[in-house]
């Protein structure tokens, strides 16, 4: 079992570092109204790959442009902005081009480009910013149909290259300090502008998948849950898990009897929602309301029976551990509360514990 | 209904390409029906009459659910996509599967619908 979990560990090691994936930036024209041409592109990024992606299950790979960044996106740009003898010279600036794939939802997955250029040209041995862009290109795929997926990451390149350009053309103070470009005179000022467009949006997050049992204590209760839990993680957003569940609780030995009864069975649906807050990675506070709706069938000393409608409102404040975010196990634990229209048990108090896997 | 499932086998033939698109897509578009997971649905009471308009100077008139709304549009030819941007800033991305002269059918990511498609019919002859 140890041999296997080490030769487990060595191959996964080996997809991590050893696999690489060239992608092929198309040239595909788009139509614009500018009369630049881009003279030279700048790579300047922190880090030189695109991004590590999962291609088939378990095997991740990095990602890098064909021929290089500077020269795949000049070779992208010439065939929309060709250089001309009237064309003003712009020179781009690549401060960020990052590939990301991410679990977003139950059944779906985000593909991301995330881009971030400036534009500028040369007046008087002087760099005059025309436009810093950042700008964001997802696309949504469900898991039955992720056979495109890989081929869409290059296009979605192309699209995030092309909406810079068109938001330098909706400028209109760009389009005059190019125009200012042209017919200025050689040594004099001209204004900068430094107009920055950046889209805000959080990370891809990482999609955890939970699978736990529970065990519960009560006043009054003994029961047990099976659980899958889904949920995109967040640093600062409130939590919402997708989760369902199955689980049966009886009332302790001993208790019925000396109520009054030789017997009470309860059916309960029960409706609620439970929410996350992520105090630090892989620690999260887990809380819940619930509102159970029912009956309650009494059956006295005497074997009557009587029947009694049941509503409640319950809630629960505990924690949640989950330490290997990529696969390992997760713990919880929880204190409860629930006050119910029940005809013996009222009030209830009581605490669970939770063990699991995440995948 | 014929007729449209006829013109529904022929989008699939028709993929134009870059500047082709921003011609054909000019045109009020009248929403004729829906795809979801591969059911065709009609367009309901409040939706009958909605429509896109795409202009020549890259704005926008919409009808949807009686709500009017304008704004400015851009298309961009390596994504497939239209981008649309209401008078308040909001964005839509919708994918276009396929254009002709007679047909647009669109794709949205809405939060509660994904992967919705919407057939509109072109209301001028071009």
């Amino acid at each position: 079992m140890k041999t296997f979990a080490y030769l487990l560990i060595f191959f996964v090691s080996l997809n991590t570092v050893f696999a690489q994936d060239s992608l092929q930036l198309n040239t595909v024209a788009f139509p614009t109204n500018l009369n630049i041409h881009i003279e030279h592109v700048y790579d300047n990024r922190e880090t030189k790959e695109l991004g590590e992606v999962e291609r088939i299950a378990g095997e991740k790979s990095q990602l890098y442009l064909s021929g290089g960044v500077e020269q795949a996106i000049q070779e992208f740009m010439d065939v929309s902005l060709p250089k001309s003898d009237t064309s003003t010279p712009v020179f781009i600036n690549v401060k960020h081009l990052e590939v990301q794939l991410a679990q977003t939802g139950v059944e779906e997955l985000t593909a991301r480009v995330y881009i971030r250029l400036i534009f500028f040209v040369k007046h008087n041995a002087q760099e005059i910013q025309l436009l810093e862009i950042g700008h964001y290109e997802d696309q949504l795929f469900s898991f039955s149909n992720t056979s495109t997926l890989h081929q869409t990451h290059e296009q979605r390149i192309r699209a995030a290259l092309e909406y810079c350009v068109v938001s330098l053309m909706k400028e209109p103070s760009i389009q005059n300090t190019l125009h200012e470009l042209n017919t200025i005179e050689r040594d004099a000022p001209i204004v900068n502008h430094k107009i920055t467009l950046l889209e805000q949006k959080p990370i891809l997050t990482k999609w955890f998948n939970l699978l736990t049992f529970k065990k519960s204590y009560s006043q009054y209760y003994e029961g047990w849950e099976i659980s899958y839990t889904g949920f995109a993680d967040s640093d600062k957003d409130f939590i919402i898990p997708f989760e369902f569940s199955y689980g049966q609780s009886k009332t302790k030995s001993g208790l019925v009897k000396k109520e009054g009864y030789s017997s009470i069975d309860t059916y309960v649906f029960g409706a609620g929602a439970n929410g996350y807050i992520k105090l630090t990675p892989g620690v999260y506070v887990d809380l819940g309301v619930s509102v159970p709706i029912g009956v309650e069938i009494l059956r006295d000393l005497n074997n009557k029976q009587s029947e009694n409608f049941l509503i409640g409102i319950g809630a629960s404040q505990g924690i949640k551990i989950i330490p290997w975010k990529d696969f390992g196990l997760v713990f919880g634990a929880s204190v409860f509360e629930q006050v119910q229209s029940s005809k013996v048990f009222k009030k209830d108090i009581g605490f669970e514990f939770e063990i699991g896997v995440n995948f | 209904m014929k007729l449209l499932v006829f013109t529904r086998l022929l989008l699939l033939t028709i993929t134009p390409h870059s500047y082709d698109i921003q011609h054909l897509l000019l045109n009020k578009w009248k929403l004729e029906e829906y795809q979801i997971d591969g059911e065709y649905f009609p367009p309901s009471k409040k939706e009958k009459s909605d429509f896109i308009h795409f202009h020549e100077n890259m704005s926008f008139t919409s009808l949807s659910e009686s709500k009017q709304e304008q704004g400015s549009y851009l298309i961009n030819v390596n994504g497939e996509y239209i981008e649309m941007t209401s008078e308040t800033g909001e964005k839509l991305k919708a994918y276009i599967v396929s254009i002709s002269s007679e047909m647009l059918v669109l794709q949205f990511d809405f939060e509660e619908v994904k992967g919705l498609r919407a057939y509109y019919k072109a209301t001028f002859n071009r």
